[in-house]
């Protein structure tokens, strides 16, 4: 859970780093990036883009990610 | 309606675009290929949304919404460019608010001393040939193909900024 090497860094451009662990949680369930996005409503590229750290999700989609692993929305995205 | 389908449908229209755009200037009848256009652009957009297949999320209409504005902030800029230098040229013709100079025929005949009673001529400014006039239709065109160019451009760029081009997973 706390491996940090699969943490993804994205940058917001005011010098502070969006980080998630879609991919580690996609693991411990044992999903594909294509299941993801179909049960999230979006296209596999955004999973990965999103997991690569290349596009930061919605509030709503964020919200949607962490109600789907029924984990706290900041324990899946880090804000640092 | 499938994706692929409305894709077709589009390359077709865009063929018979271009036929009528030929047929235009072959009847020289802008009004032809002007109310074409208008129609295809409404059919597009009907067709559009009858398609079924297509999935976009919010990623893919960043990747839209970015590329129109980046699109729309650089064709501005290039036709802002073209029509100034283009309004310039113009206006430097008879078109213009360029003044008549006065000219004084210079004749070896005219007696001495009667050069005062001969009147000035005006002598227009120089016209813009009318074969030139085509050059205007060439650069309407160039700025056509380069705004697409600048689309073409700012979705790559876009689309590889957001990642679509990542390897697949595991």
């Amino acid at each position: 859970m706390s491996d940090s090497g699969s943490i993804t860094p994205v940058s917001s451009g005011f010098g502070v780093k969006m980080k998630n662990k879609i991919k580690v949680y996609r693991a411990m369930h044992d999903l594909t990036q294509d299941a993801l996005a179909k049960e999230l409503g979006v296209t596999r590229q955004t999973i990965l883009a999103i997991e690569k750290g290349k596009y930061d999700p919605s509030l709503e989609l964020a919200f949607r990610i962490s109600r789907y692993f029924q984990t706290p929305i900041e324990e899946i995205f880090l804000f640092e | 309606m499938k994706k692929n389908t409305f894709y077709i449908i589009c390359g077709l229209m865009a063929v018979l675009l271009l036929l009528l755009f030929w047929l235009s200037i072959d009847l020289s009848s802008p009004i032809i290929i002007a109310v074409s256009i208008i129609h295809a652009a409404v059919l597009f957009f009907v067709l559009k949304q009858r398609v079924t297949d297509i999935v976009q999320d919010e990623r893919s209409v960043l990747i839209d919404m970015k590329t129109a504005a980046a699109t729309i902030k650089a064709s501005v800029v290039l036709f802002l460019t073209v029509n100034v230098a283009t309004i310039v040229y113009v206006f430097s013709g008879p078109l213009g608010f360029q003044s008549f100079t006065y000219h004084r025929p210079n004749d070896v005949m005219l007696p001495a001393g009667s050069l005062e009673s001969v009147p000035y001529f005006p002598v227009p400014p120089e016209m813009i040939p009318i074969s030139q006039l085509g050059l205007f239709a060439v650069l309407q065109l160039i700025l056509i193909v380069a705004a697409l160019f600048i689309y073409v451009g700012f979705r790559f760029y876009y689309a590889r900024k957001f990642g679509v081009w990542g390897e697949d997973e595991e």
